[in-house]
């Protein structure tokens, strides 16, 4: 699960700041920039990508 | 009786350049300061995968500002004491990289999408301002391991971004990120924090730099008309492989807008508004006031339909099509401009089989036409193609876009 820091827009979903996203690891890599991880359901922030 | 030793140090003079983060985990409350690495980079176990913010053109300046309110009475000359009732902060510099997913970084409101052959930064639409923490660091003149670090916990992108088309100068822009204040934390301390390191960093874990010379990008672009416009559902402009020009199929009705006599220039700059309290000196939120797009360039060709397009409300008729006896535009008396699609496209500098483009969806020329007879110049005109907002795209691509091929 990954948290938008900035909008993104993945297969022409547009995700705004704070918004919650589940990707796989290759296509959140392609928007590391963009995402931090999430971890667990808690929510807690982790280091990003 | 003794003197006052004066307080003179030449090595207390900073000098030097620095790089632009975005800090992932900001530092926290107890521990204002960021952690850094051996490198001077932040420390990625503390503070995340930091984002660098790349190659930087000119100075790093961070300013912090208090106004200062003065009390004054009648009876008297000058005021008796002051208090604050405001301050700024701001961390800006000049960005060299021109790049999809930095340029979002500084408009903050865009929205940046990737895949096969492509990224890109579509605006207009977006409500929510993302408020990183953003931190400048700079090796200390005196010595390579230690550092000046001046840091905003919560920060949005103020200055928009610009992409400059142009032989004469590579392409560059304004990032600017104004902080405000995070009520989470202790008064005193909410807005940010400048700190120096007095012992050479050590041990931690660098976060890598992000300098890519092929980002920064210089080279004539042509003005192009696009008819049909792009769709939400593909929102950039179909580029031919080969010529990268508008592809014919898609983009059936495209014109070219002909010779440009300098740069074009692309600036999408967002209007942030801050919410302010009485009870607190710098502004606490943040949000989208207004976003301004525009494509400006100097154009050579004085020919009729294309000053028609330029002067927006100008009527072009000619004899026949093609015309073949005259042609012409009239003004006076149009209500109503058009409103078109314009795109500007160059090739990459750094790889002249990929193009760049900067598009707005919808447009409406603001420029006006001039027409020079004269001895010793040519005759040009500015164009100024104003960005419109167009509601029934989907949010957050409501005005253009800005696209590259990788």
């Amino acid at each position: 699960m990954y948290r938008v820091v900035l909008p993104v827009e993945i297969d022409g979903v547009v995700y705004n700041f704070g918004q919650v996203v589940e990707l796989d690891l290759e296509r959140a890599a392609l928007y590391a920039h963009a995402l931090i991880t999430v971890e667990g359901e808690n929510g807690g922030d982790s280091e990003g990508h | 009786m003794a003197g006052t030793a004066k307080d003179i140090s030449v090595n207390e003079i900073h000098q030097g350049p620095g790089d632009l983060w975005v800090v992932t985990t900001p530092p926290v409350d107890g521990t204002p300061r960021l952690t850094l690495a051996s490198d001077g980079t932040p420390d990625s176990v503390t503070h995340g995968a930091c984002v660098h913010l790349g190659a930087i053109q000119s100075a790093i300046t961070t300013s912090v500002k208090g106004k200062i309110g003065l009390i004054e009475l009648d009876q008297y000359d000058a005021p008796f004491d002051g208090f604050a009732t405001d301050l700024e902060a701001s961390i800006e510099a000049e960005m060299a990289q021109t790049e999809a997913a930095k340029l979002q970084r500084a408009l903050g409101v865009g929205t940046y999408a990737t895949g096969a052959g492509y990224k890109h930064v579509t605006f207009g639409g977006t409500l929510a301002v993302p408020t990183p923490c953003i931190a400048a660091i700079s090796q200390k003149r005196i010595s390579g391991t230690k550092y000046i670090v001046a840091t905003l916990f919560k920060a949005a992108a103020v200055g928009g971004f610009q992409v400059i088309f142009g032989r004469a100068k590579s392409s560059n822009y304004k990032l600017k990120f104004q902080g405000f204040s995070d009520l989470a934390r202790t008064a005193g301390k909410q807005v940010g924090i400048v700190h120096e390191t007095l012992t050479d960093a050590a041990g931690g874990t660098p976060c890598a730099k992000d300098f890519s010379v092929a980002e920064i990008y210089q080279g004539p672009g042509d003005l192009w008309l696009i008819d049909p416009a792009p769709t939400d559902a593909a929102v950039r402009v179909t580029l031919d492989p080969t010529t990268l020009t508008p592809d014919s199929t898609a983009h059936a009705n495209a014109k070219h807008l002909g010779a440009t006599a300098g740069e074009i220039s692309f600036t999408v700059t967002p209007k942030i508004g801050f919410i302010r309290m009485d009870q607190v000196d710098a502004a606490v939120d943040v949000f989208v006031e207004s976003l301004e797009a525009k494509i400006e360039a100097e154009m050579n060709q004085s020919e009729m339909q294309k000053l028609a397009r330029a002067l927006g409300i100008g009527t072009y008729l000619g004899d026949g099509v093609p015309p073949t006896s005259w042609k012409q535009v009239t003004f006076g008396g149009t209500d109503q401009p058009p409103a078109i699609c314009i795109a500007a496209i160059a090739k990459k500098r750094s790889d002249t089989t990929k193009a760049a483009v900067a598009c707005l969806y919808k447009v409406q020329s603001m420029g006006g036409i001039d027409i020079t007879m004269s001895r010793k110049k040519a005759s040009t005109y500015k164009v100024s193609f104003s960005g419109l907002l167009d509601p029934t795209r989907i949010a957050g691509k409501q005005i253009g876009v800005f696209h590259e091929m990788i």
